[in-house]
Parts: C-alpha cells; sequence; structure tokens
C-alpha cells in the first residue's frame, strides 16, 4: 500500500469537514457524502498491518501512520458511528459548523487510531477536544457551557501529564539506545523508579480519557449536556482512546511494569465496574445514567486488556467495538426520545409502549445488549474480558460478575419507569410520536449489527488476533 | 465430522423461521394470525423430538459443533448439540407439554391487545428451552439460561398496564441475575482452569478435576439453580410471578424454566456429585423448602399462588432426590411434575377464563364441579397425581424418591413422608375448596362456562400425560443411560418395595383426610383462622419473615447506590474539581489586588525584587 | 555579500541602516513638506531594507571587546525587524517622532543582538528602553501618559540596578567581559544585572509594570512591546548566561508562569488580560533560556528558544491587532462574535488555541520544544508546573472562546473593514503552519 493511502483516510473527512464549512445549505449532504465515502474508503484496507512512514526528522520525529487489526476496528467502528450521528441529526436544522465538527471529529479520531508516531498521537489526541468542545458547547443542552469547559479543561489536565510522560520516555530511551525516536513501536520504557514515574505520567493521561475512577467526573456532565449525535460519538468513541493508548503504548512500551502493576490496576477497574453501576443506578436523568454505564463497561475493557490473556485482550478489544456500538444506540434512542418530549428524566414519561411501540422495542433490545445479555453482543465482549481475568487474578473477575449483576439493576427499573410505568404528573408522554422510517432503519441497522455480532463475532476477532496476540508473553 | 440428523436441525430451525415469519410479516399486517406458524413449528418440534428420543432410546447419541462463536487464538468457544439421555428425557416433556400450552394460550389469549407479541416471546422461550436441553458445553447454556430468564421478564409482565405485574417481573429478573452470578462465575473458573466447558470433556475429566475448584463450582451452581428452581434462598419471585398469564404461569414456571436449574444440577452430576458435603447440603436445603412451601401452599388464597408454592415444593423434593444421590429420581419427577403441574395450571386458567378474571381466589370459587365439569375432571386426576394416588404417575415419581429417602436414614425419610403428606394436603384444600361448596364466605362468579375445546382438549392431553407417563420407568432408565459416564453411579430409578409405597399412601391418606376435614367438615375453617389469628395470616403472608428480610436487603442496596451516585460522586469526587478551580480564581483575585497601579508601589516592588535576588546571591 | 562598513564592523551593518534610516525620517518630518504616510513608508523601507542587509551580514563574527555576535542573536535581529513591520504599518502617528523612535529602539535591540561585553549590552538596552517610553507617552488613549511615567521610572531604576552590577562586576573581574566571576562581590552583580534581564522580561517578581504599561499603549503598539521588546530581553537574558545559574531561571520562570496565567483568569480588560497572558508566556522563554543555558547552549536548545518567540511572534501579533480591528477592549463585548463575525472570530479562535499550545499550532510545537528541552536538561519540577500553567492558562482563552461562540452579543458591532485583518488572518494561517514544524 502506498504510503498517502492511510493519510487519505484522515485527510477526507477533514477536507469535508472544510468543504462543509464553506458548504452553507447543502452542507450536511457534504457531511453524509464524506462520512458515507470515508466509511466505504476504509473497509477497503486489507486486515493485515499497513505502515506508510515518512522519513524521520531530526528529533527522532516522523510522521508515520500504521494500520493493523485493532486500529482497523476501531477505525470501522468511527467512520460508521459518524455517518449515523449524519443521518441520525439529518432532519434538524444545524448550521454549517455542526457538519464540519463532525467531520472535522472524525478526522482527528482516525488519525488518533492510526497514528504510529507518538507525538503525531498526541497531536490527534489533542485535536479531537477541539471539534468537541464545540460541539457540547454550542448545540448542547442548558448546561453546556460549563460542561464543555470543564471536558476539555480535565482532558488537557490528563494530557499534560502524557505529553511530559511521552517527552520522558523518548528522552530515557535515547540515554539507554543512543537513538532519538518517537515510534511506538521501537520505544521501550525505563525500568525502575524513573520507568514507574513515565508509567504514571502516562496513565494518568489515559485514565482521564478512559475515564478510569476518580477522574471519570467530566464524563456525566459532558455526555448529559451534549447533544444526542455528540453523545454518541463520545461515549462511542473517546472513551475507547484512553484504552486504545493503554493497548498501543502502554503495555508495549512498559510489558513488565503492567504485569507488576496488575493488581492495582485490576482493584482500579473493578473499582470502574461497581462504582459506576451504583452510580448509575442512583440517577434520575436518563442521559447520565447511561454515561454511568459506560464508565462501567469499560471498566470491563480494562479488566480484560490487563489480564495479558490471548481471550481477556480480544474481549477488552471487542468489547470497545461492542460498547460503542450499544451505547451509541442508547444515546441514539435518547436523542429520539428528547426531541419529542424535551426532556430527559426518568420521571418526566410514562407507559410509552402504547405511542411509542417500536422504540419501546429497540430500547428493550439495546439495553439487554448493554447488560450483556448472551447472544447479543455485549455478552461477548464481557465474557470474554471475565474469563481472561479469570486466569490472571480470579478475585478481580469475581467483582467484574458482580458488576454484570447490577448493571440489571440500573438498567430495567430505568426502562420500566420510562416505558412501561404509568405516567406521573407532568408528564410528557403525550408529545411522543413513535419512530418515523429513518429513525427505524438507522435503529434496525445497528440492532442487526448487535445481533450479529453477538452470534458471530469470528470475523471481527480474527481482524483483531494478530496483533493483540502479539503482545501476550 | 459427525453427521447431525435433520431433527436437531429443525429443533432450532422451525422456531427460528416461525418466529422471523411472525415478527417481520405477521406482526407488522396480520398480528392475529402471529400463532398460525407458530403453533405448526411447535408440531414439528414435538415431532422432531420424538425421533430423537428414539434416536436416543436405540443406543444413539451425539455431541458435535455446529459453528464457533467466540475464539482467541487457538482456544475457541463453541456452539454445539448434545442429545443424550438426560436432555432428551427432559426434552421430550417440555416439547409435548409446551407445544399444547401453546395451542391452550391461542385460545386463553384470544382477543389480547398484545397477542402477537405474546406468542413471540413465548415461542422464543421455547426454542431458548430447547437449546437449553441440548446445549454441549457450558457457555452455551449459560446463553439459553440467561434467554430463557429474559424471555420470563417479558412474559410476567406481558399486561404491562398492571404494576404488579411490572414489579414481579423485575424481581424475577433480579433474582435471576443474582443467581446467575454464580453461574457465570463457576463457568469462567472451569473454563479459565480448562480451557474447555464441553460437557463430554469435562465427564472424561471429572475424577481428575481439582477438588476445590469443584466444591467452589458445585455451590456456585447450586446458587444459579436456587434462584431458576427457586430453592430458599431466592425463591420468593415464583409466587409473584403468577401476575403473568396462566400459560406462562404453565409452561415457565412449572414445567419448564424453573426445572432448568435441577437440570443444571443433573447436567453437572458427574463434576459435582462427588463434592463431599454438597449433596447432603443439596437435600437439606430441598427438603426444607420443600416442607415450607407445602406448609406456605396451605394457606393462599389465589389459586395460582398455591400452584405456585407448591411449585416450589416440589422442586424442593427434586432437589431433595438429586441431593440423596437419586438423578434418575428426580429427572423422573422433573418429567412426571412437568405433565400434572402445567394440567393443574392450566386447569386453575380455565377457572379464571371462565369467570371472565385474570386469575381466581377461592374466595371467588367453590362449587364449580357443576359449572366446569371438564376442568374438575383434569383438575381432579392431575391433583391425584400430585397427590402420588397409585396408579397415577405421581405415585411413582415420588415413591422412587421415597424409597431412596428410606434407605438413606430416618431423617430423610421423615422429610420425605412430611413433603409426601403436605403435598395431598394442599393440592386437596385445593380441590375441595374450589370444586366443591360452595361456603358462605365464597362467591363464585354469576356466570362461569366452561373453557372452549381449544383449552380444553391439551389439558386433557396433557392430563393423560399425568396419568400414565408413570408406568415408563423401566423405559425411563434406559433412556438417561445413554451418554452417562461410566465414572460415576449410573441414574438408575429404584424398585419399588412394598413397604416404602405403604407408608407413602399412608402419608397421602393422612393429607387428604386432614384437608377433607378441614375443608369439608369445616366449612369455614380456612376463614376462622385467618379471623381468629390476623397476625399468623400476616406471617405467613410475608413467607414466615422472609420476604421483609429480602426487601430490606434490596432497600439498603439502593440506598447504598443513591448514596454513593447522588452524594459521594458529586459532591466528593466532584467537588474536588470545582474546589480546585475555585480556589484558582481566588488566587487570582489575590494576584490582581496586587498591582495597585501607584508608581512608589512599583519601585518598592522592584527594590524589593532586586534585593531579594540579591540576598539569594549571598546566601550561596 | 555587500559590504556597506568594513570589518570589523560589518556586524553593525542592519543597524547602520536603520540609523540612516531614522535621520531621513526626522529629516522629512522637520521639512514639513513630506506627508505622514510618506513618512511611514520610508521608516517601513528601512526596516525592510535592514532585513536584507541583515541577510547578508556573516552570523559568527566577532570584534572584540565589544561586539560578536552569534547564529541566536542573528535570528533574534530577523524577529525585532519583523516585529517592527505591523506597528510602522498601522501606526497613526500626529507627526514623524514616532516611526523613528520605533527605528530607534529597533537600533537598539539589534545592538543587544551584537554585543560583545556588558557596556554594549548596556548601550543597547537603553537604547532599546528610551525610545520605548516615548511612544508609550504618544499613545492616543487617556492613560499613556500615566503608563509611560511608570514604565520611565521604572525602567530607569532597572537600568540603574544593571549599572550598579556592573560596576561590582568591574569591582570584582576588573573587566566588563561577560566572564563569569566567583567572587561574592561579582555574583552580587551577576543578580542585579540579571534582574535588570527579568525586569525587561517581565518575570515575577519584576513584572508589575507591565500590565499598567500594555492596557495604557495602542494595541498596535502592545503587540510591539510583547513581541520585539520581550525578544530583546530574552537575548539580553542570554547574552547574560555565563552569570546565571539555570535552576533559578528555572524555578522563576515556573512562578512566572503559574502567576501570570492565574491572574489572568479574573481580567476584565482584555488588553489587561493579555498583559498578564504575556507574562505566563515570558515565563515560558524564561524556561526555554534556562534549559539552554543548563544544556550549554545546545543548539537545539538555541531552536527552542528562537522557535517560541517566533512563533510567539506571529500568535502575539494577531491577537492585538485582532483586538484593534474589532474595536473591543473589555470581555464582555466578545459576546456572540461567533455568530456576528464568523470569520473574524474563527480567526482569533485559531490565535487563542495557539496562544494555549492546543495541537497542531505553533504554539503547541513551540511549548513542546521548550518540554523538551527542558525534562533534558533535568528541570523537572519547574516542569510540571509549567504544565500546571498552561492548564490554567486554558481557562481563560477557552473562557474568552467560549463568550465569543456560546453566549449570545448584547450590543451590534459596527464593522468596517480594517487593513489589519489581512494581517490578523495571515497570523492565524501561520500558527497554523508553523505547527508543523516538528515534521519539518
Amino acid at each position: 500500500m502506498s504510503a498517502h493511502w492511510l493519510t487519505m483516510l484522515w485527510a477526507l473527512p477533514a477536507v469535508g469537514g472544510l468543504a462543509a464549512l464553506a458548504g452553507g445549505r447543502h452542507s450536511r449532504w457534504v457531511a453524509l457524502l464524506v462520512s458515507a465515502g470515508t466509511l466505504i474508503y476504509s473497509f477497503s484496507f486489507p486486515g493485515g498491518a499497513v505502515i506508510s512512514s515518512s522519513p524521520t526528522g531530526p528529533f527522532g520525529i516522523s510522521y508515520s501512520l500504521a494500520c493493523d487489526g485493532l486500529s482497523l476496528s476501531l477505525c470501522w467502528l468511527t467512520a460508521f458511528l459518524t455517518l449515523i450521528c449524519v443521518i441520525a441529526s439529518w432532519k434538524k436544522d444545524f448550521t454549517p459548523g455542526y457538519w464540519a465538527a463532525f467531520l472535522f471529529l472524525e478526522a482527528a479520531l482516525l488519525g488518533v487510531f492510526l497514528a504510529r508516531d507518538l507525538l503525531l498521537f498526541f497531536v490527534f489526541w489533542e485535536a479531537v477536544l477541539i471539534p468537541m468542545f464545540f460541539i457540547i458547547g454550542l448545540w448542547g443542552m442548558e448546561g453546556r457551557r460549563k460542561a464543555a469547559m470543564k471536558f476539555f479543561l480535565f482532558t488537557f489536565f490528563g494530557s499534560i501529564f502524557l505529553l511530559i510522560g511521552s517527552i520522558a520516555l523518548v528522552t530515557y530511551h535515547h540515554a539507554a539506545t543512543g537513538i532519538w525516536t518517537w515510534d511506538m513501536a521501537v520505544l521501550k520504557g525505563p525500568s525502575g523508579r524513573a520507568g514507574l514515574a513515565v508509567f504514571a505520567a502516562m496513565a494518568i493521561g489515559f485514565a482521564v480519557k478512559i475515564p478510569l475512577v476518580p477522574l471519570h467526573t467530566w464524563l456525566p456532565d459532558a455526555h448529559t449536556e451534549a447533544p444526542a449525535a455528540g453523545s454518541v460519538m463520545l461515549a462511542g468513541v473517546l472513551l475507547k482512546m484512553g484504552i486504545y493508548g493503554f493497548v498501543r503504548i502502554l503495555w508495549p512500551v512498559f510489558p513488565q511494569l503492567t504485569w507488576q502493576l496488575l493488581p492495582w490496576l485490576g482493584l482500579a477497574a473493578s473499582i470502574n465496574v461497581i462504582y459506576g453501576a451504583l452510580c448509575a443506578m442512583a440517577q434520575n436523568d436518563l442521559k447520565r445514567l447511561i454515561a454511568y454505564s459506560s464508565v462501567a463497561h469499560l471498566g470491563f475493557c480494562l479488566l480484560g486488556i490487563l489480564s495479558r490473556t490471548p481471550e481477556g485482550l480480544l474481549g477488552g478489544s471487542i468489547q470497545m467495538i461492542n460498547h460503542g456500538l450499544t451505547t451509541g444506540t442508547l444515546f441514539l434512542l435518547v436523542g429520539f426520545l428528547y426531541d419529542r418530549g424535551h426532556r430527559r428524566g426518568l420521571g418526566d414519561y410514562g407507559e410509552l409502549f402504547r405511542r411509542a411501540p417500536w422504540m419501546t422495542f429497540f430500547f428493550g433490545f439495546t439495553m439487554l445488549a448493554s447488560i450483556g445479555l448472551p447472544g447479543l453482543n455485549g455478552f461477548v465482549g464481557e465474557f470474554m474480558s471475565l474469563l481472561g481475568m479469570a486466569r490472571a487474578l480470579p478475585i478481580f473477575a469475581l467483582l467484574g460478575v458482580v458488576g454484570v449483576t447490577l448493571a440489571a439493576a440500573y438498567s430495567l427499573p430505568a426502562y420500566q419507569a420510562v416505558f412501561w410505568d404509568a405516567p406521573g404528573k407532568g408528564s410528557v408522554s403525550h408529545l411522543v410520536t413513535d419512530l418515523d422510517a429513518r429513525e427505524m432503519a438507522l435503529l434496525s441497522v445497528m440492532a442487526g449489527l448487535m445481533l450479529l455480532l453477538g452470534l458471530y463475532p469470528g470475523p471481527l476477532l480474527r481482524v483483531m488476533q494478530p496483533f493483540l496476540l502479539g503482545l501476550v508473553p | 465430522m459427525i453427521q447431525i440428523p435433520l431433527a436437531v436441525y429443525l429443533l432450532f430451525l422451525a422456531p427460528l423461521t416461525a418466529l422471523a415469519f411472525g415478527f417481520f410479516i405477521l406482526r407488522p399486517w396480520k398480528p392475529e394470525w402471529t400463532h398460525i406458524p407458530i403453533l405448526i413449528s411447535c408440531v414439528v418440534v414435538t415431532i422432531s423430538t420424538a425421533f430423537l428420543a428414539a434416536f436416543v432410546y436405540s443406543g444413539h447419541g451425539l455431541d458435535g459443533t455446529l459453528f464457533r462463536w467466540m475464539m482467541a487464538g487457538d482456544w475457541s468457544i463453541v456452539f454445539g448439540v448434545r442429545v443424550d439421555g438426560i436432555g432428551v428425557a427432559v426434552l421430550s416433556m417440555v416439547s409435548l407439554v409446551g407445544a399444547l400450552i401453546h395451542f391452550y394460550a391461542a385460545g386463553y389469549m384470544k382477543g389480547d391487545p398484545g397477542f402477537s407479541r405474546f406468542f413471540l416471546f413465548f415461542h422464543l422461550f421455547y426454542l431458548a428451552m430447547i437449546g437449553l436441553l441440548v446445549s454441549n458445553n457450558y457457555v452455551q447454556f449459560y446463553l439459553f439460561w440467561e434467554l430463557v430468564g429474559a424471555c420470563s421478564y417479558f412474559l410476567i409482565a406481558h399486561w404491562l398496564h398492571k404494576p404488579t405485574a411490572r414489579r414481579a417481573a423485575l424481581q424475577a429478573f433480579m433474582t435471576n441475575r443474582v443467581g446467575d452470578f454464580g453461574l457465570m462465575l463457576a463457568v469462567l473458573l472451569i473454563l479459565a482452569r480448562y480451557h474447555n466447558t464441553r460437557f463430554a470433556m469435562l465427564y472424561t475429566i471429572a475424577p481428575g478435576m481439582a477438588p476445590e475448584l469443584l466444591a467452589l463450582s458445585g455451590f456456585l451452581f447450586f446458587w444459579a439453580a436456587a434462584a431458576k428452581s427457586a430453592q430458599f434462598p431466592l425463591y420468593f419471585w415464583l409466587p409473584d410471578a403468577m401476575e403473568g398469564p396462566t400459560p406462562v404461569s404453565a409452561l415457565m414456571h412449572a414445567a419448564t424454566m424453573v426445572t432448568a436449574g435441577i437440570f443444571l444440577l443433573v447436567r453437572s452430576w458427574p463434576l459435582i456429585g462427588s463434592v463431599p458435603g454438597l449433596p447432603n447440603f443439596i437435600a437439606a436445603v430441598g427438603a426444607a423448602t420443600a416442607i415450607g412451601a407445602a406448609l406456605l401452599a396451605c394457606t393462599q388464597k389465589d389459586l395460582k399462588r398455591i400452584l405456585a408454592y407448591s411449585t416450589v415444593s416440589h422442586l424442593g423434593l427434586m432437589a431433595f432426590a438429586l441431593g440423596l444421590g437419586q438423578v434418575a429420581a428426580a429427572l423422573f419427577h422433573l418429567v412426571v411434575h412437568g405433565f400434572f403441574k402445567a394440567a393443574l395450571f392450566l386447569c386453575a386458567g380455565n377457572v379464571a377464563h371462565g369467570s371472565g378474571k385474570p386469575t381466581v381466589s377461592v374466595d371467588e370459587a367453590g362449587g364449580l364441579k357443576r359449572s366446569l365439569p371438564l376442568t374438575y375432571a383434569c383438575f381432579a386426576i392431575a391433583a391425584m397425581s400430585l397427590a402420588g394416588v397409585w396408579p397415577l404417575a405421581g405415585f411413582y415419581s415420588k415413591d422412587a424418591i421415597l424409597d431412596a429417602a428410606c434407605e438413606r436414614g430416618p431423617w430423610a425419610m421423615a422429610a420425605g413422608l412430611a413433603i409426601a403428606m403436605g403435598g395431598a394436603l394442599y393440592i386437596s384444600r385445593m380441590l375441595f375448596l374450589t370444586f366443591f361448596g360452595p361456603r358462605a364466605e365464597q362467591k363464585p362468579g354469576e356466570h362461569v362456562h366452561e373453557a372452549p375445546l381449544i383449552m380444553i382438549l391439551p389439558v386433557a392431553l396433557i392430563v393423560v400425560g399425568a396419568f400414565s407417563v408413570g408406568w415408563l420407568g423401566r423405559h425411563f432408565t434406559h433412556l438417561l443411560l445413554s451418554g452417562w459416564p461410566e465414572t460415576v453411579p449410573l441414574p438408575v430409578l429404584p424398585e419399588l418395595s412394598a413397604k416404602v409405597s405403604g407408608m407413602g399412601l399412608a402419608a397421602m391418606g393422612c393429607g387428604v383426610a386432614i384437608s377433607y376435614v378441614l375443608t369439608m367438615r369445616l366449612p369455614s375453617f380456612d376463614w376462622d383462622w385467618r379471623r381468629r389469628h390476623p397476625g399468623l395470616e400476616a406471617a405467613f403472608a410475608c413467607d414466615l419473615g422472609w420476604r421483609k428480610v429480602v426487601a430490606w436487603f434490596a432497600a439498603v442496596v439502593v440506598r447504598g447506590a443513591d448514596r454513593i451516585g447522588r452524594v459521594f460522586d458529586h459532591e466528593v469526587l466532584d467537588a474536588a474539581i470545582e474546589k480546585s478551580a475555585d480556589a484558582c480564581q481566588k488566587l487570582s483575585q489575590t494576584g490582581s489586588s496586587l498591582a495597585t497601579g501607584s508608581l512608589s508601589d512599583s519601585l518598592w516592588w522592584l527594590m524589593t525584587g532586586a534585593a531579594a535576588l540579591l540576598a539569594w546571591a549571598g546566601l550561596r | 555579500m555587500i559590504w556597506l562598513l568594513r570589518p570589523p564592523l560589518e556586524l553593525l551593518q542592519p543597524q547602520a541602516v536603520l540609523a540612516v534610516g531614522a535621520l531621513c525620517v526626522l529629516a522629512a518630518g522637520a521639512s514639513r513638506r513630506v506627508g505622514l504616510g510618506l513618512i511611514k513608508a520610508m521608516a517601513g523601507a528601512s526596516v525592510l531594507a535592514a532585513l536584507l542587509m541583515l541577510m547578508t551580514t556573516p552570523f559568527w563574527a566577532a570584534s572584540p571587546p565589544l561586539l560578536s555576535s552569534d547564529i541566536l542573536g542573528w535570528a533574534f535581529q530577523g524577529l525585532f525587524l519583523c516585529a517592527a513591520l505591523p506597528l510602522l504599518y498601522l501606526m497613526k502617528p500626529a507627526d514623524e517622532i514616532p516611526p523613528a523612535l520605533v527605528l530607534a529602539s529597533v537600533l537598539g535591540m539589534g545592538l543587544i543582538a551584537v554585543s560583545g561585553n556588558l557596556l554594549m549590552l548596556f548601550i543597547g538596552l537603553e537604547m532599546m528602553s528610551l525610545p520605548a517610553y516615548l511612544l508609550v507617552a504618544r499613545s492616543r488613549s487617556p492613560q499613556a501618559l500615566e503608563g509611560a511615567v511608570k514604565y520611565f521610572f521604572a525602567g530607569s531604576a532597572a537600568g540603574a540596578i544593571f549599572l550598579m552590577g556592573m560596576a561590582l562586576h568591574f569591582a570584582a573581574t576588573g573587566a566588563l567581559s561577560l566572564e563569569p566571576s566567583t567572587d561574592p562581590l561579582g555574583i552580587a552583580g551577576a543578580f542585579l544585572m540579571i534582574a535588570t534581564a527579568l525586569f525587561k522580561l517581565g518575570a515575577v517578581p519584576l513584572h508589575f509594570w507591565l500590565p499598567d504599561v500594555y492596557e495604557a499603549s495602542d494595541p498596535e503598539l502592545t503587540a510591539f512591546f510583547s513581541t520585539g521588546l520581550k525578544a530583546a530581553a530574552v537575548l539580553f537574558l542570554t547574552r547574560l548566561a555565563p552569570l546565571a545559574p539555570p535552576w533559578a531561571m528555572a524555578w522563576a520562570a515556573a512562578l512566572t508562569i503559574l502567576f501570570g496565567a492565574l491572574v489572568a483568569l479574573r481580567q476584565k480588560n482584555l488588553q489587561r488580560l493579555l498583559a498578564y497572558s504575556s507574562i505566563s508566556h515570558a515565563g515560558f522563554m524564561l524556561l526555554a533560556v534556562a534549559a539552554w543555558m543548563a544544556q550549554g547552549r545546545s543548539p537545539r536548545a538555541s531552536l527552542a528558544v528562537f522557535f517560541y518567540l517566533a512563533a510567539y511572534l506571529f500568535m502575539s501579533t494577531g491577537t492585538f491587532l485582532w483586538l484593534k480591528t474589532e474595536g473591543v477592549s473589555e470581555r464582555e463585548e466578545m459576546r456572540g462574535l461567533g455568530k456576528a463575525r464568523p470569520l473574524s472570530a474563527a480567526a482569533l479562535a485559531v490565535l487563542l488555541l495557539s496562544l494555549a499550545g492546543i495541537p497542531p499550532t505553533a504554539g503547541f510545537a513551540a511549548k513542546f520544544l521548550v518540554f523538551w528541552e527542558a525534562f533534558k536538561a533535568g528541570l523537572y519540577v519547574p516542569l510540571i508546573l509549567a504544565g500546571l500553567g498552561a492548564l490554567v492558562s486554558l481557562g481563560y482563552y477557552l473562557g474568552l472562546i467560549r463568550d465569543m461562540y456560546f453566549e449570545e452579543g448584547t450590543k451590534p458591532l459596527a464593522s468596517a473593514p480594517h487593513p489589519a485583518r489581512a494581517v490578523v488572518l495571515a497570523c492565524a494561517i501561520a500558527s497554523i503552519l508553523l505547527g508543523l514544524m516538528p515534521w519539518l
């Protein structure tokens, strides 16, 4: 594959974004075409590793991209969810900036997953924040201004540590080997106290994004105040950046240290699972509930990845894709509901099964996928992750299973409150109509994918295998 | 590549096709016809099952892979099929009784606005139960186990407008989820250690498996079974689950889904049967549950609730049998119970349907022998089967268990006899109170009419089974032996002994006699003791306090979650962030107040700054 | 090579051009027959000519004891001249004096660049500062005189301190050269001279004059101060490098970054806010210099220092000129600009993000290089504090963007096309393009 083809993958949405800005009334068509094009283009890459890089500059920095199974699956997820977001936002009257922002966001995200040079990775990592900031701040809900600032500042805090850690890593590597390089595949971390410090710095940067309790408090606000499509991208893709950073960078660079710190990191991941579930149980706002459930789900991803076993690694990775799909659909549904009723509280609706049976069905289906009903996609990732952890440190697998049990405790009552229970005073159920054809088509595709990935995840697992199995000692 | 007979494929394909057809084509356009492809599928499945039963009976067996489900490297979890004795034995009952209940439901649910949705979930459940019985590894088993639970959730809450139904569904699902914790953890541990959960493989290595792992798995399996098969302490969801329509109660909560737990234990018996202390533990819990539930069944008013507690009691009896080491007896009772309990439930459904209500309590029944003669006949036969009257099926299955109990020792024997007596007591109470009388306190409906043919015929056919299945004991044992590993004691039904049978019949007679006295000779007894001892009634209503304990526990969890989610997260963690932002603002305020703008201040700053640097220089 | 002056004075070629230009400007003005536009054009032409001259001047040369230059000084001279251009283009002087003052100030900066010993350094310092005081006084705003007086007094005091330090150094070493001395007298002298350098840079605790002066001047003049004068101060400090301990510089840098960022948070006046922000950026420059010193003046570190100032030239000029073109001075007036003037708001957003150091802008590349050098130099804790300072500064940069886009505008702004718009746009684009620097 020639060197420029990978660049095209992220450049296409970036240029598309500029075109959308200039597009005026037609900007949403531009967005549709570009996002569809990017999705199709991303499928044209073979599953194997593709590398494209420019010659190394004087500092050891080069412009290099790499695309193996893990990156490719995440690129598919990004491109797919962007297209879904564009279609989902179709009917609303947004300024060209909205469509452009999503395309820029897609470009930055693709860059993160494709980058192989550490500095390039960091540039894209930060660049993701800018369009997301505008998406939350310009088109979000009532508390959007504060949520956007909090999101940016909090993530930037983590990124400072990531930057300093990366610089430290490269400098120590030079001290050890005499070579200046920023290539992720080559870098190896120092050992001893210095290694711990560098690991901690970079881990903080990734931990804010995962998000790992207690660095998670930006997430509920950001998810709640973002517009529906923004939440889809936020939960669907942005949260994966942290775990991706862990697998792609932190682990290969610090193999010994990751293993030694397993008890602590595993504990943190387990806390995520249980704490996220408990917090979700207490929420009255649908979006906040789903946001906390994301904290729990990503705890499972991390548990799988930390286990250093093939099934754990694959489980955690496929859980990333599955969670993106499932939670993205949940946010879409909440968005559709909000479009009609303009409220998000659990007590604001009731007995929607009468007026909106299809919405009830899709919501129930997605909810079952989210709590990990076997046969749907949520189970595959969770089960394999817990299996990996059961082989590594069974106590954390036990905590994970507790989390699986708790998942039903926050999902089902919420579902019942909105769709089954009798409406209370001040309910806006009468404003809710059932889904229209476009929304049904979108949700059918998502539901079909959930079922397919639940029963037949084989092809996707095979795509991700080569890189991940290479990580296992 | 193993040859998989067509029957196996049909087991899955027929329901899948019917469901797809029903969901995509019939439900949007002609929902009232949804049951037609489903009923056809039921027939196909039943015929396939018969074929498979013959297949296994003639000495064949099957354990093969259909496709790979999850994989990582060279390890994989497969989707496979295992057709062996114990599976086919239960499958025959499930498919036949299930098919008949489908036909019943076509009549019972007619006119219900959710007719289409009901049948789709009902048949999905049927498919899931079948899948559970023919799974060839634990993970696949877990898939169908959970799917069955999910279908139960939606079916219990079928009448969405009823708050009690919704609450019952949530309770059922959550309790099952708590039990599933055990199953999932056990499966993970076994899988982690042995890389494979295929039954065939595990049976072969069972004698050599790590004893701690087996012990832990055993207890975890029992925990899961306790939730699914309603043993103490996780049984309480079952009586409440009667909020669902009668076909649901009949199929799921009597004949099939609740037996899944027992089936799990039987399936795992080659592994966990030799764990020291576990069988005794299971027997003890089973016996206690059986006796306690029988007692509570005697105090219930709602017809379906009586039958629900009866189911709990019989499940306890099955567990008791299993704990005594009698795999065959437990399974035999499972199959027989499926027939007579389903029949009893359907009869109760006929009573309700005839009265025009979703469910009927003894207050609204009485003297229905005259208005519902066919239902009465079916009920009476099924009740006799439950009580253990010779030569009905229930006699044989109960006797097998009593035999094993008597062999074990005096405590077991006493427990067995108590269960027998209790069973006879509550079912004859139900029979007498409902169909005889009416008594002064009872107000039966005005125009209680007999059920239509489509509802009577399936009941009658099931009753035939409840009558006669007991005679198949020998064949049953022969069937069970297929696929059972040699390393574990073989499942064989014990021979009947006159002494034990006599004792059993005597216990039954006692029970019937007591209830005859308390319902026919003292017609108002059932109401009198409630009036005289309201505290006692309240105690029975909350299952002698256990329901209160569970409610307290749930409240603690919910409040704890609330405390964490609302208070801790917001006020502690988030506040830390907010406070740092405030601190920055305060520092900013202080800093800008330093800039006063006056010239002399500026010069002072300059001098001080320079002096400071000078001092620093001096110090070095 | 065009030789205007023979060696060893060829280092002074650009300065000579500027001197000639200044004299011509004064003469033209005195004749009262030349229009102000032409005068400005003459001044601009002399700056361009000086730039041309600079291209032909050798990097390395020495003409002891007074003159000595290195590549850093050469590059910085380019910065000074470029910083003067926007000011000359946009200033609206009442007569011919201000353009001449600008030329004189740049001349002084150039002298610092080629200075070889303390005396030359002092001459350059004063040559650079005195016109600056006068330029402030000549600004249009009412507080201008007040600001000018404060600046003059403080600056003169700083100059006096430098002389004192020079005297102590002479007493210790017996020469006015830039050699360090271990004599306590010499060390004291060194510290006094460093103090002056820090004063000119606007580092804490010698920063107090900066917000008042920046607030009082016109935006284009402030742009010149924040870019040209600051660059000169940085160069001044590097010349004093042998006398200064790096770790002290680093700690002062961390303090400056944090202080500037924190105080900027609550400023309502935009120029004052940008003044504190430039204090914060001065801290980064100081950190860069400290790293440069600690690594023994490695070329990579020099690149970091230079690049930071070059990037800052574009960012700061663009921002201050934006203030001029939009005519806003208070933070409240920024509300709703995102919708009212999309292109202009976008340009400012790019500039602010660059100031904050968000990739993929020049500001990020600059900070990145500084951080890297600081780490290589072993200045770990100041580095972390610098990072946190960047976080705090993000609070107000993002806050400004938030005000522009997420808030509703209150008063309608009359907009007339302004020649500076193009400059602002160019600066914004440069901010992004320069961000690609690490890969080039």
